[in-house]
This record gives C-alpha cells, structure tokens and sequence, in this order.
C-alpha cells in the first residue's frame, strides 16, 4: 500500500505543491532586507518574540515529531508523553536562561555565531574555541542536514513517485533557493509558517480523531481493552523514563535553536517567547501523542499498517480521514518539519564555514570587505548544500551512522559549554575544549559500547562528563575569573 | 484510567502553567538586572 496514493488527486497535489514552493516566494519577498552578513545570518538582531518562538519550535523539530512520536504513541501508548516532556521543559527554561544572556552579550561582542561568542567571552586569543567547536559543529550538522534532506527525498519520492536522485535534487533546491535569497529571515519566516502547518496537521487530526471516536473516553477504554498498560502512562522501564526525560539535556546544546535567541530585537521579550514557545510545543507533542493513541484504536493490528512500521500511522490516517485538500496540507506538515530543520542547521555550517574558519581564522589578518561578504555567505550556503546532497545520496550509510551520535554529541559538547559560559567565572578555555571533546567522545563510546548494557541514554553520561570535565578545569585552573556582563 | 487523564489533560496543562511562571520569575529577574 502506497499510504501517499491519495496525492494522486488534482487538488491533494496542488495544496501539497503550493506547501513546498511557499517558502521560495517567502525567500523572494525578503530578499531585499537581507542587505549585509548580519542580516543574512541574524537577520540584524531584530525579530519579534512570536517568530522567535515559533522559529524555534519548528527548527528544533523535525520528522521524529509527527512521524516518529505518533508511531512511539501507537507502539507504546500513554507513557509515550513522556517522550516530549524532556525537551519541551528544558526549552522552556532555555528561552530566558539562556536566551537573555546570549542576547545581550553576543550584541556586545559583535558575535555572530557560538563559536564568536566563545572566543570573545574567553578572550581566546589563540582560537582553541572556534578550531575545535567549528570542527564538532561541522561533522555533526552537516550529518544532519544530509539525513535531512535524505529523509525529504524518500517521502518526495515515494509521495511523487519519482526516482530517488531527482528527488533529492527538487527537495534540496527548494531549500537552498530561498535560503541563498534571504538568509536568516528567509528560513525563520519559513518555519514560522511551516509552524502553522504542522500546527493544522496536529491539532485538527487528534480533534477529528476523537470526535470520529466518540470522545477521549471511548478512546481510553478502547486501549485499555486492547492492553491495559497502554493507557498507563508509568508502563516503561525507569531507564526509558530517564531517557526521555533526559533528550531535553540536548536542548541546550543544538546551535541552530541556540542561535535563534540571538537574534531577538528585545532580550527581555524572551520571557514572552518562552510560554509562546511551550504553549506549541506541548500542542505539537500532545496532539503527536494522540494521533499515535487514535491511530492504535482504529487499526488495532500493526500487520495492517504499511511495512507493519507505526511510524507511518499519521500517513495512513491522514489518508482514511480527510479530504484531498486538508490530506495535501497534512502531507505538506511532514515535509514542513523535515525541511525547517534542514535549512536551521544548514545556515549554521554556512556560518561556521564563513565566519569561523575563513573570515576569523584564514583570514584574521585580512578583513574582508564588507560588500563581498554578502556574496560569500549565499555561495556558500549553495556549496555546502550541494556537499549535503552529495553526502545524502553517495555515503548515506555514513550519514546515519553520525546522525546517531548529534543530538546527543551537540547537546553534551555545546550544552554544558554555554551554560557555565554563562553562569560560572572560574569556567576556562581549557576546560570548554576539553568539555566539548568530552561530550563527543563519550557520547560515541557510551552508544556504541555500554548503551546496551545498561540500558542509560549515551547523552546522560556524556552531558555529566562534559560538565565535570569544564569545573575540574575551573576549579584547577582558573586564576582570574571571567566577567559574566562581558569583558 | 486516572493515570492516563493525569498524563493526557493535567499534565500538559501543567507544563504550560509552569511556563507561565518561569515568565512571572524572569520578569523579576530582568527588573533586578
């Protein structure tokens, strides 16, 4: 079963044709206020709370929301809230802890990515920061990208029934094409309408669900007569609780979510972005929850969902459910949470490549003119998006190997680096480096080695590491403690 | 059957308050800054 065959409809087609060109006309309507650098990358430090909000909401989630959680739901029913709880806690705290402070002193160093900030925070003259942050930043995001588009490619591809290559050529052009005209404010007014379909798609398929069911009772009685521990939200070992909880220790440590609150016109609306924020994200998670719990309702049998794969329960139901128009849209929500993503962690290794490594270290001693800057950045947005391409179609394999280790590897690295940046004096140069090849190596050896047998999720252990690596350095090291307002 | 209403109504709920308080604090964090 083709659970995309509905497309097949002129007007399903047409909507979700109009879903993936929206965001070039988007990328058009913005071109001319992306003028300079800091406008292609921080879109000149002048967003609202809203697009700050729901930019980061869509950026920080990708396909394992809509696709992923709803087969966990159906899989595991109830406990598997759990599973968002972790990250929408943490964003929630992030938004003014973190946010309020990055904003202010990232404005004050002229810093322009995490890695700038870093040095200037640090002083760090010798660059230990910006080579060894820019390197773990690279592998990973890239990584991800090209998973990104890999995963857009396969859906377009089964959805279009086109070959593979060509799909992945459409899916990544429609990305690079407006994030090369309007940078930074292409991609955040995109994931803020791509927000707003994810949010159809999530809140109006549990409604409809529900109501199609006879209410949230019937539903409940409905698993509870299937299996009486899917409507047990505690039915879970204590390490997948911890390990759900835990995903959110990543939060802080992915740069392209980090890099949105740098980019707020007031840091004191941040406090209006977090419950902007938290409200949609608990909308997402839950209305994701739901769908999976539906979805196990009303076909019981996983033998009769395509591939037997839950996953693609939101698909199967989209397609029972609604109208060629809403189904359009719905399938249209999939591609929003893939490509939101992508473009996010594309514009963070654009700006790795040209601010941290060519302007700052290739050419430290020569400035480069501002009027070629803006040249630059959109090159190579298209350079390393065509590498991503490449990466997705010739070493996939690759990809999905380093895709496993980022969330985790960022968050326990960046995470643990950027808050004692942030709240601690007597945190070092030494002791971030060393926290960052900490966080990394630990969370590649705990997947690979020790996850198993114990059962803990690698980014537990690497995120305590990291953390107590960077106060040991302090503790041992530090003589003259850092100013937290800024040197 | 409690348990699951507590997972699937309260607390999102919760979550959300819980937001609305982290607002209440970084206001009074940002007037003291």
């Amino acid at each position: 079963m083709n659970v995309y065959q509905k497309l097949i409809h002129p007007a399903a087609l047409a909507v979700f044709v109009v879903t993936l060109f929206l965001p070039v006309i988007i990328g058009l309507l913005v071109r001319k206020r992306t003028r300079c650098q800091s406008d292609f990358f921080l879109a000149g430090r002048r967003l609202s709370r809203f697009s700050i909000a729901l930019s980061a909401v869509a950026s920080g989630r990708s396909s394992w929301l809509v696709l992923g959680v709803s087969g966990m739901a159906y899989t595991m029913g109830v406990s598997a809230v759990w599973s968002v709880v972790g990250y929408i806690t943490a964003e929630m705290v992030q938004f003014v802890a973190i946010g309020g402070r990055l904003r202010r002193l990232s404005e004050k160093y002229d810093a322009m990515t995490l890695l700038d900030f870093f040095e200037s925070h640090f002083d760090d003259r010798r660059q230990l920061i910006r080579r060894v942050g820019a390197v773990i930043m690279g592998i990973f995001l890239v990584a991800y990208v090209a998973a990104q588009f890999n995963a857009g490619a396969n859906s377009l591809s089964v959805a279009l029934k086109l070959p593979l290559a060509v799909s992945l050529l459409i899916a990544s052009a429609l990305v690079l094409a407006y994030m090369m005209l309007g940078g930074y404010l292409a991609v955040v007014y995109n994931d803020v309408v791509r927000a707003g379909i994810m949010i159809v798609g999530l809140v109006l398929f549990p409604l409809y669900g529900l109501a199609k069911l006879g209410g949230l009772p019937v539903l409940l009685r409905t698993l509870e007569a299937l299996d009486p521990s899917r409507i047990n939200p505690l039915a879970l070992s204590f390490g997948a609780l911890i390990g759900f909880l835990g995903i959110g220790l990543g939060s802080p440590g992915q740069p392209h979510v980090v890099v949105r609150y740098m980019t707020i016109a007031d840091p004191a609306k941040l406090r209006y972005s977090a419950v902007i924020g938290t409200f949609w994200n608990v909308v997402l998670g839950w209305g994701a929850v739901f769908i999976g719990l539906i979805g196990r309702a009303m076909i019981p049998d996983v033998a009769a969902v395509p591939d037997q794969n839950p996953e693609m329960i939101y698909l199967v139901l989209s397609a029972q459910f609604f109208s060629p128009v809403v189904y359009g849209l719905l399938v249209g929500g999939i591609f929003a949470a893939i490509l939101s993503t992508a473009d996010s962690q594309l514009l963070v290794v654009s700006s790795t490549l040209v601010r941290d490594l060519y302007e700052k270290i290739l050419r430290r001693d020569r400035p480069l003119p501002e009027s070629r800057k803006l040249a630059l950045c959109r090159w190579v947005v298209l350079g390393s998006g065509i590498v991503s391409i490449v990466l997705a179609y010739l070493a996939k394999d690759l990809v999905f190997w380093l895709v496993l280790f980022a969330w985790g590897g960022l968050g326990a690295s960046f995470g643990t680096a950027i808050i004692l940046s942030l709240y601690w004096k007597r945190t070092t140069i030494a002791g971030v480096v060393a926290g960052m090849i900490t966080g990394t190596l630990t969370t590649i050896v705990w997947k690979v080695l020790l996850k198993d047998a114990t059962g803990v999720y690698e980014l537990i252990p690497a995120f305590v590491l990291a953390l107590g690596v960077i106060i040991l350095f302090g503790v041992l090291g530090r003589k003259r403690p850092i100013s937290l307002e800024g040197s | 059957m409690t348990g699951a209403y507590l997972a699937l109504i309260v607390l999102p709920l919760a979550i959300i308050g819980l937001s609305l308080v982290v607002f209440r604090l970084a206001r009074g964090a940002g007037s003291r800054e």
